[in-house]
């Protein structure tokens, strides 16, 4: 940074004109600004397009419903893992508690489905606090204490629930799966949770989310104290992780210990693709969501393909790689 | 009664003393300048002040109470606001968000973009920068981001401000404005500590002037009743004379390298081996002082080049004369010795002993004998969470695994080379499985240059070579390079100290904005003269 010969005199301060420049310019400035929502965006169209191809009633309200209930849980748990991220930390604990939330909601909602998700989000919430307690204060690499926790967790999950087991009214089950008066609740559930997170962004705790994931010294030196925002993240991705437990619960009806591991990686692939930097203060949510949309569909769609499963994990992850060095380059000149 | 009293106060850092007792105060109402040669421990002082660190001992009272539980937080919280040199921006953030950064001002718990742009604009003017709220803070140049800076310390009202070197990257303009701050706050009775290498700005704005010299306070003048002169002697003490060895081609020069008592580097059979060189070093500078040509210059670099950095520098390195590349901060001399070690890519004809030549990487620097010690010890120079004997090892991979026999490690020839270097550099260590990290700055120094010594570089690269080191090292490091060059060796440093150039550099180029603007050598090699080509970025014509 110091090579940096100091060049004021090259670039005359002066404000951006507001309202200025043609249409096409702010629009292409818009553009720019919001890369990653547009081309996630353009992506999305594209895979729907491709994806119409094999299912023909795939724009039918019943299929939508299925296909979000099917991928709330990986849009949740991507949105908690940026959030960690976004503050410069990292969750691989997200698959086991994910489903340490999953049991605790399957084998508790037989006696109320209110009380089973509150005490999911609890587990799911301390978790995260603990976690962010020991990345603040015990000045432990994010890595490694979720890397532990990851192994904890899971242990806990399966003395809680050792079988797949418990059970998920069934009308809950239904309604989620099939929608409620023909209302796609899961669709539903993404859009408070989106409006959470705005709500989240705009406060004192969002601005020094971003401002500790950004320059995490600065912050410091700013007064901002940085511990209790990592906690706060931690803590804020177990209610998004706790959420993603219980769809997928309900979604399936049951629980299963083992059923969240891949939920880890897949949740870091979104928040990557999305464009939340493992630096950290750098991503939005809504092209989070785009991004685990965009890896649910890919997933089924790979499925409709008939390849056999080993081609589609190579195809996967082929795309993803590609998809991510081609936003990495089309993005470089503006992060420089 | 004053708003800030500083009172015995001493830190140290891994056993190296930064703060030696430090005492001075800050009035109400007043601009106190904190002058002193970098390493002095300004910042030192201005971190414990700002909650950033804490003193080891003594007191620090801010409006009659001593500081207790202090942190940034706190420091905020009571109105002292601060600029540092380290820029504490959020890049990623805007301008607005920067501005307000950790207190930002709510409506029933939520921040509007808006609303913190509206309220950020008057701040904005006040220090004179028009830029849009919104932008990005990444995005403005680095003077508009120190200015942000500001406009963030002066968001809290602040009733002490703090401008550590605040102004280093602004123009006259710029530079104009903060001033204009700063008055604006002295005549509302607030008071401002300023750091600044520029020494005419400390006298243009200043009430008293504090000078520190390897974290001790020298002495603290009135403005009135001091000049430069004054101020100079004090920041650079007593010990000038013997601190820095004589020069290249100074009378009995030999003789008192010989008598020196401090470097014995390199050993008698180190010089034999170097004969030829030295020879030739020896012949150049019983001519006279002048730059030799033709058979001393070691390397010819024309129109040197890296792209946003330094562009057409034009450089000669000579066996036996040490160059120094001189400025302010980030003129592009890290650019230069980055670029002659091949660490960046770079344009321009380089030329070593006449023929040309690529400096493409570290590699094939290091083939062509060239050696380069870093500035961030930390970094770059050393693996610090290693040990002393593997940081000395790992660049003599051919000395200590004699015989390339399946290239392991042959501990006898290992030791004996850890154990020379450690004894001809003096560098204090309890054993050599210390880690590298636990020794002090100045002997953390030693070991990154001496693990270059047994390759017999040809030319020596060296960027800030004495930053944060204490005064004897320093003095054993100068004696050290000038052996070095004595025994036939091509030294190029960087040094944001002045008087280490003046003191220790055979010839030096000033660099401003990339461009070597003028080369200072023999009698027109005073501080003066580099100050005023730093400052200007004009020949000194005097």
């Amino acid at each position: 940074m110091t090579d940096q010969p100091v060049t004021e005199r090259s670039v005359p301060a002066r404000r951006a004109a507001p309202g200025g420049g043609a249409g096409a310019g702010r629009f292409g400035g818009f553009l720019r600004r919001n890369l990653d929502v547009t081309g996630l965006c353009a992506l999305l169209v594209i895979l729907l397009a491709v994806y119409s191809q094999y299912d023909s009633e795939l724009f039918t309200p019943s299929s939508i419903t299925i296909l979000s209930a099917q991928f709330l849980p990986l849009i949740l748990a991507a949105m908690g893992q940026s959030t960690v991220m976004l503050a410069g930390g990292i969750d691989l604990s997200l698959g086991a508690v994910l489903a340490l939330a999953m049991a605790v909601f399957a084998v508790r909602a037989e006696d109320g489905v209110a009380v089973a998700a509150v005490l999911a989000l609890a587990a799911a919430v301390s978790t995260g606090v603990a976690n962010g307690v020991l990345v603040a204060y015990a000045g432990l690499p994010p890595i490694i204490v979720t890397l532990a926790a990851s192994f904890l967790w899971g242990g806990v999950t399966l003395v809680v629930l050792p079988q797949p087991g418990g059970s998920v009214p069934s009308g809950l089950v239904d309604a989620y799966n099939n929608g409620w008066n023909g209302l796609a609740l899961p669709f539903v559930v993404v859009g408070v949770v989106l409006l959470l997170w705005k709500t989240v962004r705009t406060t004192r705790f969002g601005l020094s989310l971003y401002a500790v994931g950004g320059n995490e010294h600065g912050a410091y030196a700013s007064g901002i104290g940085t511990r209790t925002v990592k906690i706060g993240a931690y803590g804020l991705a177990g209610v998004f992780v706790g959420l993603a437990g219980i769809g997928l619960a309900i979604q399936t009806g049951s629980g299963d210990a083992t059923i969240g591991t891949p939920y880890t990686l897949n949740s870091i692939a979104a928040s990557v693709l999305a464009g939340v930097s493992f630096f950290g203060g750098v991503g939005q949510m809504r092209a989070t969501v785009l991004a685990a949309l965009l890896i649910g569909l890919l997933t089924n769609l790979l499925l409709f393909t008939g390849l056999s499963p080993f081609y589609q994990l190579i195809m996967q992850g082929a795309v993803l790689i590609v998809a991510i060095a081609v936003k990495t380059f089309a993005t470089r000149e503006r992060t420089d | 009664m004053a708003l800030l009293a500083v009172e015995q106060v001493s830190k140290s850092f891994a056993g190296n003393r930064v703060l030696d007792r430090v005492s001075f105060d800050v009035r109400p109402g007043e601009v106190l300048a904190l002058v002193g040669e970098n390493g002095a421990g300004k910042s030192t002082v201005l971190s414990l002040v700002t909650g950033l660190l804490a003193p080891d001992s003594g007191r620090i009272a801010y409006d009659g109470e001593p500081l207790r539980s202090w942190s940034p937080h706190r420091a905020r919280e009571v109105g002292i606001g601060s600029v540092h040199q380290e820029l504490s921006l959020n890049p990623h953030q805007t301008v607005a968000e920067n501005v307000f950064l950790g207190q930002w001002p709510s409506r029933r718990g939520l921040i509007l973009r808006r609303d913190l742009a509206r309220r950020a604009r008057p701040l904005l003017d006040r220090v004179g920068l028009d830029v849009d709220p919104l932008t990005r803070a990444g995005r403005l140049p680095l003077g508009q981001q120190q200015l942000v800076e500001l406009a963030k310390a002066l968001a809290s009202g602040p009733r002490l401000l703090i401008l550590d070197e605040a102004t280093s990257a602004l123009d006259d303009d710029q530079v104009r404005s903060v001033f204009a701050v700063v008055d604006e706050l002295r005549a509302a009775g607030s008071s401002v500590i300023i750091v600044s290498h520029r020494m005419g700005e400390l006298f243009a704005v200043s009430d008293r002037l504090t000078v520190l010299k390897d974290g001790e306070v020298m002495a603290t003048r009135e403005r009135a009743e001091t000049d430069h002169d004054d101020i100079v002697r004090l920041m650079i003490g007593r010990e000038l004379s013997d601190l820095f060895p004589p020069k290249a081609g100074m009378s009995g020069a030999d003789e008192l390298a010989q008598g020196d008592e401090i470097a014995a580097i390199p050993s008698e059979k180190e010089i034999a081996s170097e004969k030829a060189a030295a020879e030739d070093a020896t012949a150049d500078s019983a001519d006279d002082a002048e730059p030799a040509h033709g058979g001393g210059t070691v390397l010819r670099a024309r129109g040197l080049t890296v792209p946003g950095a330094c562009e057409g520098v034009d450089l000669d390195l000579e066996a036996g004369r040490i160059i120094g590349l001189g400025g302010l901060q980030g003129q592009g001399q890290r650019a230069v010795l980055r670029a002659l070690f091949g660490l960046v890519r770079h344009t321009g004809r380089i030329e070593l002993d006449g023929r040309p030549a690529r400096l493409a990487s570290p590699r094939e620097a290091i083939r062509h004998r060239i050696a380069y010690v870093p500035e961030d010890r930390k970094v770059e120079g050393l693996h610090v969470a290693q040990t002393v004997r593997a940081n000395l090892a790992l660049t003599n991979l051919d000395v200590v695994t004699p015989g390339r026999r399946l290239l392991t490690v042959d501990r006898g020839a290992e030791a004996r080379l850890v154990d020379d270097l450690v004894e001809r550099m003096r560098i204090r260590v309890t054993g050599p499985e210390q880690e590298a990290r636990r020794l002090s700055g100045g002997n953390q120094q030693k070991v990154a240059l001496a693990r270059w010594l047994p390759a017999k570089p040809r030319i020596l690269l060296l960027a800030e070579p004495t930053r944060g080191i204490d005064v004897g090292t320093k003095r054993e490091i100068y004696h050290l390079l000038r052996r070095l060059a004595d025994s036939g060796v091509a030294v190029l440093i960087t040094s944001g100290d002045t008087m280490e150039l003046v003191g220790l550099c055979d010839e030096v180029a000033v660099m401003y904005e990339g461009a070597v603007v003028d080369r200072l050598a023999g009698d027109g090699l005073t501080e003066e003269r580099l100050v005023r080509a730093s400052v200007t970025g004009t020949v000194a014509d005097d």
